[in-house]
């Protein structure tokens, strides 16, 4: 067994826990967003300095504990399993504390809204503006994705998603790999090294502004945060001043008289649309079917039925290779190691009781 | 075994001091706000004289047909300033002004979603008519116009500038409004 102080000091029982209820305090402060109005989720928390300082500590004890384990005695009977747990977590803790510190070097995260039937990369659509969370060495991955379907299961109400399945097509711009995947909302999809994962969905209309001639003037898909049905969302055409207000109800609806419209029950899908400009209502709220027109000055609009829209959440972190298996093995072992040592204290307590009771 | 309890005491006690202290700038007013010690009152007060200022400059641009005095007190956001004044352009370039006079404005609620967030709900009555731009002479008969704007505002620099706003119609039902919504902008 190694006399090392300093070696003994870095293996010691509180620094490994003291790191331990660092970390995971200082993660669950920052998340719970007590300081500032949003935390940016626990991996960014896991990037600052404060938990890499600790995640750097926690490597080295997890070294020296693996010495100590490796350098003791090897123990017969009851001792064995204990040593051999002692080496196995300290394994596991290295492996996520190095997982913390080299996810800090390669994450890149970043979201993106797709319609279906639109593309993404190669010219196509980009990631949401702000979602991009890249760390120095990371490599964002070079892929072109066609969203093909966006199927949500709905509760029985209707307004509450049970979980959200996107298929798309999926083609890898350096090896040339096609394929068509299937992600959801509930458990992350890993394909070529990068986790997908369906987060939101919505509707996208198809709006159409023409002249009372009937010549198209302008005329784009818009995504809008149409769902659950009732939810309202507005948008705005650049060099317009005019902001268009939306409701989509694609069951149909019962209306109440006295809240939106005087309209009563409506059949089939309709959105309904309010027009401003600035301050100035200029089209009071009011039911529109799909394929209507509205007139608006010398204007006319209308909307075509909506496609859905999906929201796909993309990691790619080499830290994770490390993070999780640590994680499994670090818990893993310390359950079975747990079970040892009550094992062992249960059998200690037995043949201490056979002694006294021969006596 | 004692000297474990206060390693891990002392490093509870550490992570608490570290996640407080290494957070954006501003964390201070964003934890007084969620243990209950933020002037509320004094903020709605800001904020009712900021909706007032916003109302009157507003209607001023119109009024003048562009004068751009007093927009670098006008409490928006930019994009905000673009669109006025992108609309007045319009009116310009056709000959015409809108003149806006507010008449009355309640506010219903204001609401925090956090120390630097927050949205307003009035309802608002306002007239309108056009004129013409080189005689203002009026062309249509004065319009009666009753709103309900919810305004969303951010407090930047010790100020509360608008940052978006809802417009609504006499009788429409307002979207429910949630903290995310409101700490969104």
């Amino acid at each position: 067994m190694t006399d090392n102080k300093i070696l003994r000091a870095a293996a010691s029982d509180g620094l490994f826990l003291g790191l331990y209820v660092f970390l995971a305090g200082f993660v669950l402060i920052s998340v719970s967003g007590f300081r500032t109005a949003g935390s940016g989720g626990a991996m960014r928390i896991l990037h600052t300095v404060p938990a890499l300082v600790a995640s750097g500590i926690l490597l080295v004890h997890a070294f020296a504990r693996m010495i100590i384990f490796l350098t003791a005695p090897k123990q017969e009977g009851r001792g064995a399993p204990l040593r051999l747990a002692g080496i196995y977590i300290s394994f596991g803790c290295a492996l996520m504390a190095a997982g913390i510190i080299i996810s800090s070097l390669t994450r890149f995260e970043a979201s993106m809204v797709l319609t279906e039937g639109q593309d993404f990369g190669d010219g196509g659509a980009g990631y949401t503006e702000g979602s991009v969370y890249s760390r120095r060495f990371s490599n964002p991955p070079d892929m072109k994705i066609t969203m093909l379907q966006v199927t949500p299961a709905l509760y029985n109400n209707g307004r509450d998603v049970l979980n959200l399945k996107a298929q798309f097509g999926y083609e890898n711009r350096l090896s040339g790999n096609k394929k068509i995947l299937y992600c959801n909302s509930l458990v992350p999809l890993f394909a070529d090294g990068i986790f997908f994962r369906a987060s939101n969905f919505g509707y996208s209309p198809h709006y159409r502004i023409s002249s009372p001639a009937g010549e198209v003037l302008d005329e784009a898909f818009i995504i809008m945060k149409l769902f659950p049905p009732g939810s309202e969302d507005s948008f705005r055409i650049p060099i317009m001043p005019e902001t268009f207000y939306l409701r989509y109800y694609p069951e149909g609806s019962r209306i109440q008289k006295d809240t939106i419209t005087s309209a009563g029950e409506r059949q089939g899908a309709f959105y309904q649309l309010r027009i401003a400009r600035n301050l100035d209502l200029i089209v009071p709220s009011r039911p529109v079917a799909a394929g209507e027109q509205v007139g608006m000055g010398p204007m006319l609009i209308s909307f075509d039925e909506p496609r859905r829209w999906v929201k796909i959440k993309v990691v790619k972190d080499a830290g994770l290779y490390f993070l999780g298996p640590g994680i499994f093995i670090a818990l893993a072992t310390a359950l079975w190691g747990g079970y040892q040592r009550i094992n062992s204290i249960m059998l200690m307590r037995e043949w201490a009781d056979e002694h006294d009771s021969n006596r | 075994m004692t000297r474990t309890y206060v390693m891990v005491a002392a490093s509870a006690a550490l992570a608490a001091v570290v996640a407080a202290f290494a957070t954006t700038p501003g964390s201070g007013g964003q934890f007084r706000f969620k243990v209950g010690q933020f002037d509320s009152e004094g903020e709605k007060r800001e904020i009712a004289e900021t909706l007032k200022l916003f109302s009157a400059t507003y209607a001023g641009f119109y009024v003048s047909g562009g004068n751009p005095e007093g927009l670098r007190s006008f409490p928006a956001e930019m994009m905000i300033k673009r669109r006025i004044f992108m609309d007045i352009n319009s009116y310009r370039e056709a000959g015409l002004v809108f003149a806006l006079d507010r008449d009355r404005s309640d506010i219903k609620e204001i609401r925090f979603a956090d120390a630097t967030h927050a949205a307003a709900t009035a309802d608002e009555f306002w007239f309108m008519q056009f004129q013409n731009a080189a005689t203002r002479r009026p062309l249509s008969a004065k319009k009666a116009n009753f709103v309900t704007v919810r305004y969303f505002l951010k407090k930047q620099w010790g100020k509360w500038i608008v940052l978006e706003y809802e417009v609504y119609g006499q009788g429409d039902e307002l979207p429910p409004l949630e903290t995310e919504r409101i700490a969104a902008w």
